[in-house]
């Protein structure tokens, strides 16, 4: 098959090119570029009901939980309040006893003396030699004396009591009988009448006879030389010799169940003393600090022991309220020196000892025992029955860790609180004749640290300030709140509402912040309470205003950015005209008045929005609601504004940075009398009119 | 030779290829689009595809008992992109002008209201931008004898699209609003498909009322058509309306339908629990519907100067079953606060029904079945030989059944004339007059050279000779292979 396009392959190129240049030089399409126009569009602008609630909804720092009381409005913020601490308030003064005890009477040990008595009392005897063989003639009433031996308990001692027995022995050993009336026993120097008996003793031959047991005199210092005297009558031998002995009679003297007032003395070991007493807190304090327990953070304990006796003691000391870190009774014990002052416990750390009641009921009393054994002295000491130990107990001030008990009504220290209204802008761009709040609430809650049982009186004031300079003060007390004290059960205190209400009318613009300055007196109706030094009372103050208020001359000015980026100031500009109907249905019980003022980047002023024509106003006026004798909004009110944007205008407002408004506003009652701004109270806006609008794709 | 028709075979059945598909007012081969698509009664071999079967019994020379179309040394292609009623004129006035503002940037024309109001009137009619491919990359027909008629089978694809900017959407955009005032968007449009069509036809002679014809061709083709996507628009009933204080109100009333072909990696908005599929893109890819279709005709020569010709073609549908979706909305949306953002919000989805919107099982639609009569006439039989070579005129009523693509219920006149001065040389001329592109004066030749014939054409020539008055582009060339 022979293929026969080659020789027709020119005609067919020249044809295809003719074609093809044919197609490329007949066309003539331009470069695009969008073109624009001008459209008049009509359209709603807008239709939006603005409740309160939708006001405020996005403002966080106006919502709070509970922003309404029954549909009312309410400002509500919760702050909170700085700590009342106990701390180193739970204390106790320092306190202290000083006691002593005489030692009372002293025991010595008993004794004997004796004495021969020879033959000098006699008128027929006094010559003859002891062993001669004679006939003893009768005598009657024939003196005698003589020293008796020394006595080696005491040197001197004046007593109190103690028996003297004395007993005679008839010497001759046969026939004689010696008859022995009345007995003194006097100090051998002064011759004091130590002790006398005034009975006669019959004792026959060679034996012994005992009168009845004598008392000291207690007025006289007994010596330990002594001698008596006494009266001998003799019944004679008769005719029968005897022989004569060595002494007629001997004496013997016995004293027991000594007890002395003061002596020179060995005094041997007494009786123990013991001074069993108290010691009280807050002696003075009508309402002391009593405690069940407590557990001792900071202070110090000194005993110190005083022995006036011319003898050593052992001391034993025991204080039955105070436990040491181990829950054990404090004791110690020492031996005194006589006539010595003893540090007898040394400022030692009282950390965490405790205090404790014995009988679980609230004390101020802390009981304490010191027991003196007085050491026996095998020398001669000085003593007198008036001579006493002294024992002082000092506490020094107690800090305390853990209180349980009745803690006296204690000062805390006042904290300052401040509640930050958020208001910060508003305070700076709001202000205002006069504001009137109705029924503001203002609560603290304060409550005690977990673990604590305490009741605390609040003191203190509120204090706030504007930037004017205007500052208003309300003291906390019981004519300015419901209540003074809380408990952990009952710690809500709620602040007289016209005495909050009155707080505010001093101010004509609002305070940013309101300073609480909080402190108090726990325990200040002195009951029973559990609180340790980390104690505190911490808690809230709770706000709420509700939005029930008269606000008189209220001007609010802010000034809003309006930088347009390049792309929003061409969109802008392609507005040619607008004239838009705004149609205001106010149902806020408040009227306002709004006018803005466009800057440009110089701060050069461009225009007024609403722009001023010769038929239009720089202000948009919006007449208040009209209300009941309860401030609540019966009737809305309608105005119909027209604002128009001439040819041109756009361009000023395209180029303007930023726009100061300025709003005037008045709530709807006369007077100033409070009006109620509820969630559902709204202001309508309907906006619809026509632009010409230049498209510029 | 041998291995060349067997590469090119295997190269036809990898690649996109089309087979011709005309409706009534589609592209078609390059001859009958020189003539001002002017077929029934005038193609011949595989210029019948699509057209009239019956003509493919007939061959320009009738030794030649294979015709073969495939992409060497040209491909059958037709193609055209534009409107109907936006030329470069109106495109240069409107979007060829700039200036240079202040600011140093280039703004475009600033219409005025007479700008304003011709802009507007350009769509009074209707705005319609549309996209029609047809290409037929292989096509084989094979005569083997008279008595045993001709086979052919083709492969071919469809593209097309139109979409018909609503005037009311045009006046809102250019003039604005006014209350009281309706804007209507009921006209809007808009249709795309890919389509992929299997021919086998079969084109006999035969003696039909001898006294009249004195030969007689019947012939018709089966189709199978695989679709690859569709999108169209079924109805919009939608307006726009101003009232009351300047309330807008959007009564929005419209139902559209698509299928995509799961290699398209395809996901619906509507649906947001699918994640997108990913996307598998290649000459082949699968079906997102299937159809059936004929095309029958005839052919009657009733001397050597006149023959007459009528086929309907594309008689069939296609059912989509792949990623059917349906939108649809009827709803309607007030805006009485423009600042109000919950009444502006999601206003595309709203507007697009895309709560409304959902997955069917399938839909079905018609293919653009189209009635072709034709009558042609052989001027130098009829002047006995007093013409310089040979004239052919040819005229046909076109009557689409249906608006689909390709197609338009509005009837289409052509008539146009195939002049052959030199055996191997021939001049086409037409006119088309009706149906969606209202005129066009077509302009074509080719070149036959026995085994190889070359045809070029365009059905809008005219905008050749008014480059700027020209609203499209469109053309058509093929190659045919005849042994």
């Amino acid at each position: 098959m022979k293929f026969s396009l080659l020789p027709y392959r020119k005609p067919v190129g020249i044809f295809l090119l003719l074609v093809l240049i044919s197609f490329m030089q007949s066309c003539d399409i331009k470069s695009p570029t969008a073109p624009s126009w001008d459209v008049a569009l009509n359209v709603p602008l807008i239709d939006t009901t603005y409740s309160v609630f939708d006001m405020i909804k996005k403002d966080s720092s106006i919502v709070k939980p509970d922003y309404t009381r029954q549909g009312l409005l309410v400002y509500s913020t919760v702050k909170e309040v700085e700590k009342i601490e106990v701390s180193d308030k739970l204390k106790v003064d320092g306190f202290s006893t000083s006691s002593s005890k005489q030692i009372g009477s002293i025991t010595i040990n008993g004794e004997s003396a004796q004495a021969d008595i020879g033959f000098s009392w006699s008128q027929y005897l006094s010559n003859i030699p002891p062993g001669t063989q004679v006939i003893v003639p009768d005598e009657s009433n024939r003196s005698a004396s003589n020293d008796l031996s020394t006595v080696t308990q005491f040197l001197s001692a004046k007593f109190e009591s103690g028996t003297i027995t004395i007993g005679i022995k008839n010497n001759f050993s046969q026939y004689v009988t010696l008859t022995i009336s009345g007995l003194t026993i006097k100090n051998s120097a002064t011759n004091e009448i130590v002790a006398q008996s005034l009975a006669t003793l019959v004792v026959p031959p060679n034996s012994t006879g005992s009168f009845p047991a004598i008392s000291f005199n207690p007025n006289v210092t007994v010596s330990n030389q002594l001698k008596f005297e006494t009266t001998v009558s003799v019944a004679g031998s008769g005719t029968n010799f005897v022989t004569l002995p060595q002494t007629a009679f001997s004496v013997t003297t016995n004293f027991s169940n000594l007890s002395i007032s003061e002596a020179t003395a060995k005094i041997p070991q007494q009786n123990p003393i013991e001074i069993d007493s108290t010691l009280i807190m807050d002696e003075t304090s009508a309402q002391p600090t009593k405690f069940k327990t407590v557990k001792i953070a900071t202070g110090s304990l000194n005993i110190t022991l005083r022995n006036n006796l011319d003898v050593d003691a052992s001391v034993s000391m025991e204080i039955s309220n105070l436990l040491n870190a181990s829950g054990n009774i404090f004791s110690v014990s020492k031996t005194i020196t006589r006539k010595s002052t003893t540090k007898f416990v040394d400022n030692i750390s009282l950390n965490d000892y405790s205090l404790v009641s014995l009988d679980n009921n609230p004390t101020n009393k802390i009981h304490y025992k010191v027991t003196f054994n007085s050491n026996a002295s095998s020398d001669y000491r000085t003593i007198s029955k008036t001579d006493d130990f002294q024992a002082t107990v000092d506490f020094s001030a107690l800090g305390i860790k853990e209180f349980d008990g009745l803690v006296k009504p204690t000062a805390l220290d006042q904290t300052r609180s401040a509640i930050n209204l958020d208001t910060k802008e508003l305070q700076q761009k709001f202000g205002f004749h006069q504001i009137n709040f109705n029924k503001p609430l203002l609560e603290l809650h304060l409550v005690p640290s977990p673990g604590a049982k305490i009741n605390f009186q609040i003191d203190g004031r509120l204090e706030a300030q504007n930037s004017l300079g205007e500052k208003s003060t309300l003291s906390l007390n019981a004519n300015t709140m419901d209540k003074t004290t809380i408990t952990e059960s009952d710690s809500v205190i709620i602040l007289n509402a016209d005495s909050v209400s009155n707080f505010f009318k001093k101010f004509s613009k609002l305070p940013d912040s309101i300073f609480v300055y909080a402190g108090g007196t726990l325990n200040a109706n002195y009951q029973q309470v559990t609180v340790t030094n980390t104690s505190y009372v911490s808690g809230s103050s709770k706000i709420e205003f509700p939005l029930d208020l008269g606000i008189s001359d209220g001007v609010f000015t802010d000034s809003i950015k309006m930088d347009f980026d390049t792309d929003k100031q061409k969109r802008i500009r392609d507005l040619n005209t607008a004239d838009m109907n705004l149609i205001l249905t106010n149902g806020l019980a408040a009227s306002f008045t709004f006018t803005g003022k466009l800057y440009d980047s110089t701060n050069t002023f461009l225009m007024y929005f609403p722009p001023k024509h010769a038929d239009q106003d720089t202000a948009i006026t919006v007449t208040g609601g009209i209300t009941d004798v309860n401030g609540n909004v019966v009737t809305t009110t309608t105005q119909t504004v027209n604002v128009k944007i001439a040819a041109g205008e756009s361009d000023l407002i395209a180029r303007a940075k930023y726009m100061r408004i300025l709003v005037k506003l008045n709530t709807s009652r006369s007077s100033n009398l409070p009006v109620k701004f509820k969630t559902i109270d709204d202001i309508r806006i309907e906006g619809f009119g026509g632009v010409n609008y230049k498209v510029n794709p | 030779m041998k291995t060349i028709l067997i590469t090119a075979i295997v190269l036809l059945f990898s690649s996109q290829i089309a087979a011709q598909s005309a409706g009534s007012v589609g592209m078609t081969d390059a001859r009958s689009v020189a003539l001002g698509r002017t077929y029934t009664a005038a193609s011949n071999g595989l210029g019948g595809l699509g057209t009239n079967p019956a003509t493919i019994f007939n061959r320009r020379d009738s030794t030649r008992k294979w015709e073969i179309i495939i992409p060497f040394p040209l491909p059958q292609l037709g193609l055209k992109v534009g409107t109907n009623f936006f030329s470069i004129n109106e495109f240069n006035y409107f979007f060829g002008e700039n200036s240079v503002d202040a600011d140093g940037k280039k703004v475009g024309k600033y219409l005025t209201a007479e700008d304003k109001t011709r802009f507007t009137n350009l769509f009074s009619e209707g705005g319609t931008f549309q996209t029609d491919v047809q290409a037929t990359l292989f096509a084989i027909s094979f005569k083997p004898s008279a008595k045993a008629g001709v086979f052919t089978f083709a492969i071919g694809d469809v593209f097309g699209s139109n979409v018909t900017i609503p005037k009311g959407l045009v006046d809102l955009l250019m003039n604005g609003n006014t209350p009281g005032e309706i804007f209507n968007f009921n006209d809007t449009k808009a249709q795309a498909w890919w389509l992929r069509k299997y021919s086998l036809s079969w084109a006999h002679g035969m003696k039909f009322l001898p006294k009249i014809f004195q030969d007689f061709n019947y012939g018709f083709s089966f189709n199978i058509v695989s679709g690859f996507f569709y999108v169209g628009i079924d109805k919009v009933n939608s307006q726009f309306s101003t009232g009351a204080n300047n309330a807008l109100t959007i009564q929005n009333d419209f139902m559209a339908h698509s299928s995509f072909s799961s290699d398209f990696g395809v996901s619906y908005s509507f649906d947001s629990t699918s994640t997108k599929p990913k996307a598998s893109y290649g000459p082949s890819p699968s079906p997102a519907g299937n159809g059936f279709g004929a095309d029958f005709g005839f052919w009657g020569k009733i001397n050597d100067v006149w023959a007459v010709g009528l086929s309907f073609t594309d008689l069939g549908s296609v059912k989509w079953q792949k990623n059917v979706a349906e939108f649809q909305a009827n709803s309607e949306v007030i805006i009485t606060n423009l600042s109000d953002t919950n009444q502006t919000k999601d206003l595309g989805d709203k507007l697009s029904g895309k709560d409304e919107s959902k997955y069917i099982d399938a839909i079905s639609t018609p293919l653009p079945s189209a009635m072709h009569v034709g009558v042609s006439f052989q001027l130098d039989k009829f002047v006995n030989g007093h013409f310089p070579g040979k004239m052919l005129i040819v005229a046909d009523y076109n009557q689409g059944f249906n608006d689909q693509l390709r197609n338009s219920k509005k009837p289409r006149f052509s008539l146009g004339a195939e002049w052959v001065p030199k055996n191997w040389f021939l001049l086409r001329t037409g006119i088309s007059v009706g149906g969606f592109d209202k005129f066009g004066w077509a302009f074509g030749t080719g070149f036959d050279f026995g085994l190889l014939e070359l045809n070029f054409g365009s059905p809008d020539f005219h905008y050749l000779l008014q480059p700027n008055g020209a609203k499209r582009i469109s053309f058509a060339m093929d190659s045919k292979w005849k042994f």
